[in-house]
């Protein structure tokens, strides 16, 4: 007898039809996507990352396309929290999944305003990006060391009931030490990871490809890079992990969720197949029934290590 | 919903000139929408047979290329590409042979606008004379005037002059090495184009190729009183305007403040006196 397979995951409080997520910064706040499939599949939704005042970003070229993935150096473009939460807030929520905030800062005051705003929407969980190569100051410096990570959650946790999911950078050192700082310090979640800090070179100007000479890259390039880190990390904390970097297909979903991933976001796929979330969701629900899986919560952590 | 990953099959590939290639695709929902001045997001990759996902996961070239309708022929559901093999995006894509499927998304963007009433006069340089044709056989088929200022390198480089006269009540064509109705670049031409002439009713110009050329002739149009519309590249992500890596500036007419726009959303084309030159 074949049962439906249950793709049902939870993160904490939050509850999510399915492990896929639209990664932040890839798939804008929804509206551009919102009539080329059906949003209301996903498993959530992630906002391109929001700052406490409008940012108008880096200038171009803001691009490079790299073997397997890309640099980008968008810099954080967005049109700031109160617009946010009057206007990209409320037609998120209309798509009936879950949302997640993507919030960025350069103090520790700036994420804690943020946070105590946020706390007063219907927003489902706040993800902490301490990650963001592409500005100067603040977020990835708050991300790459322990200490950074420990004293900004501690800091923002008692300014929201909301679950805190905290997104760390690959650039650092050990991503065991701020994963285990973030846990410590009050977070529901890890997403991991953002982009690696690299750059490209147009040899016949002399210049970086980048206006902004470096970039974050991302794309199956980093996917290897990615799965490592889930797979340090599931072994190191107990609260969940939202993994990411490179996943182009259900199969590579997967591997993120043997790695020790509860749910996965989907990034730089979603730029060259709009439809990237929908295939990866329908593979992995074949994939599940396939094997006869119950349910899909099944899958994270159960890597057979050598 | 809308569809936006769509598959044609390749008609046919071939150069007009070394380096300059033109593809036939028939995909008859998109030639059917396609506006003048949008453009398509394109796989380089040759379509694999069958759901194989690893060789998804080996996607190479990795992004798609934006590029614009050259001709569309509605009747029977093909569009044309006409594109220069600059590296290896469009050296893939000017391998595909007859038969081939061709995955695009789109069609893509904020086009040209076409006015109600007077002539359309086209300017285009180099590669931007290409999405020009589709603009001047769509203002034809309105019953507006047509005029197409279109400079190249050289007279050995001037593709696709017999169908510029074609669908052009007047055509002026300049090399930057002579030997074509005018010496030098597609700005300096259209200025001895109107010194010259004298277009039916308003004058729409609608201008494509590289930066300083647009900048001249949008220079122009302001200093003559002529509606200008300019046609921006910028290097793209996703198309689609959901990742903000293709920030274009702009200075917006009410606001008055430079802010960057989505060139594969808002743009490509924008009104001339928006567009920040610099
Ligand atoms: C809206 C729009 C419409 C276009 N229409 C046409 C057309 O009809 N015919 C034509 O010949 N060309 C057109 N171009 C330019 C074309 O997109 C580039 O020549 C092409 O992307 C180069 O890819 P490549 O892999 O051959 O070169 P590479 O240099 O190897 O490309 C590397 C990366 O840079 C990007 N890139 C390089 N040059 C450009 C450029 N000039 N503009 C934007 N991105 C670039 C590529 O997309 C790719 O991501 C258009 C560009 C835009 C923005
Ligand atoms: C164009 C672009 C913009 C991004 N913007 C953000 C952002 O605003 N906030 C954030 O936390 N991550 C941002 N990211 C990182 C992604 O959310 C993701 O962590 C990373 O790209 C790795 O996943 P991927 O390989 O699937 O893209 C961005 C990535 C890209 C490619
Ligand atoms: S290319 Fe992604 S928003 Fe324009």
């Amino acid at each position: 007898m074949s049962t439906t397979p249950d793709l049902t995951v939870r993160i904490g409080a939050v509850v999510l039809k399915n492990p896929v997520i639209a990664a932040s910064g890839t798939f804008g706040f929804g509206r551009e996507m919102a009539d080329v499939f059906d949003l209301s599949q996903l498993g959530g939704i992630c906002s391109k990352g929001v700052t406490p005042e409008p940012r108008v970003g880096n200038p171009p070229p803001r691009v490079a396309e790299t073997a397997s993935g890309m640099l980008n150096s968008v810099g954080l473009q967005n049109p700031g929290l109160e617009r946010f939460v009057s206007e990209e807030l409320p037609f998120m929520k209309s798509l009936g999944t879950v949302v997640i905030a993507n919030i960025a800062g350069n103090t520790v005051e700036d994420y804690q305003a943020m946070c105590r705003r946020l706390d007063a929407t219907d927003v489902d969980a706040i993800e902490l990006n301490l990650s963001c190569p592409n500005v100067k100051e603040g977020c990835m410096a708050f991300g790459s060391t322990p200490t950074g990570v420990a004293g900004l959650v501690r800091a923002v946790r008692p300014m929201t009931r909301k679950p805190l999911w905290v997104k760390l950078t690959p650039n650092t050192g050990d991503i065991r030490e701020t994963s285990i700082a973030a846990e410590a310090s009050g977070a529901d979640a890890v997403s991991l990871v953002n982009t690696l800090l690299g750059m490209a070179i147009d040899i016949r100007t002399r210049r970086p490809v980048l206006r902004n000479n470096t970039g974050g890259l991302s794309g199956p390039a980093i996917k290897p890079v990615a799965l490592r880190m889930v797979h340090e990390a599931y072994q190191a904390v107990g609260i969940p992990i939202v993994g990411m970097g490179g996943i182009l297909t259900g199969e590579d979903a997967i591997e993120f969720l043997l790695a020790g991933a509860t749910a996965v976001q989907v990034g730089t796929a979603n730029l060259v197949n709009p439809l990237a979330c929908q295939d990866i969701m329908d593979a992995m629900f074949r994939y599940a029934k396939e094997i006869g899986l119950e349910r899909i919560a099944d899958l994270t952590g159960a890597l057979r290590i050598w | 919903m809308r569809t936006l990953v769509r598959t044609g099959l390749v008609r046919s590939v071939g150069f007009m000139a070394p380096g300059q290639a033109r593809m036939v695709v028939e995909e008859p929902a998109t030639a059917s929408a396609a506006q003048p001045g949008q453009f398509l997001e394109i796989d380089c990759t040759p379509a694999a047979d069958g759901e194989c996902a690893r060789s998804a996961s080996l996607r190479a070239p990795f992004l798609r290329r934006p590029i614009s309708f050259c001709n569309v022929d509605r009747v029977a559901g093909t569009f044309t590409l006409a594109f220069r093999v600059s590296g290896a995006g469009t050296d893939a894509l000017s391998r595909f042979r007859t038969g081939d499927r061709l995955s695009f998304l789109g069609p893509l963007g904020h086009g040209f606008t076409l006015p109600a009433t007077g002539t359309c006069l086209a300017v285009g340089g180099g590669i931007g004379v290409y999405p020009l044709l589709h603009l001047l056989r769509a203002a034809r088929e309105r019953g507006l005037g047509t005029a197409a200022v279109c400079g190249y390198r050289s007279p050995e480089e001037a593709f696709l002059l017999d169908e510029f006269r074609e669908v052009s009540d007047r055509t002026f064509f300049a090399s930057d090495s002579g030997g074509l109705d005018f010496t030098g670049h597609a700005g300096a031409a259209l200025e001895a184009f109107l010194a010259s002439q004298t277009p039916a009713g308003p004058v729409t110009v609608l201008t494509c190729g590289p930066f300083p050329m647009m900048r001249a002739v949008a220079g122009l149009c302001a200093r003559q009183g002529h509606a200008c519309q300019v046609s921006l590249e910028e290097r793209m992500g996703c198309g689609t305007g959901i990742c903000l890596v293709c920030a274009c500036k702009v200075r917006s007419l009410e606001r008055g403040e430079p802010e960057y726009r989505r060139c594969c959303t808002e743009g490509p084309v924008f009104d001339a006196r928006e567009v920040v030159w610099e």
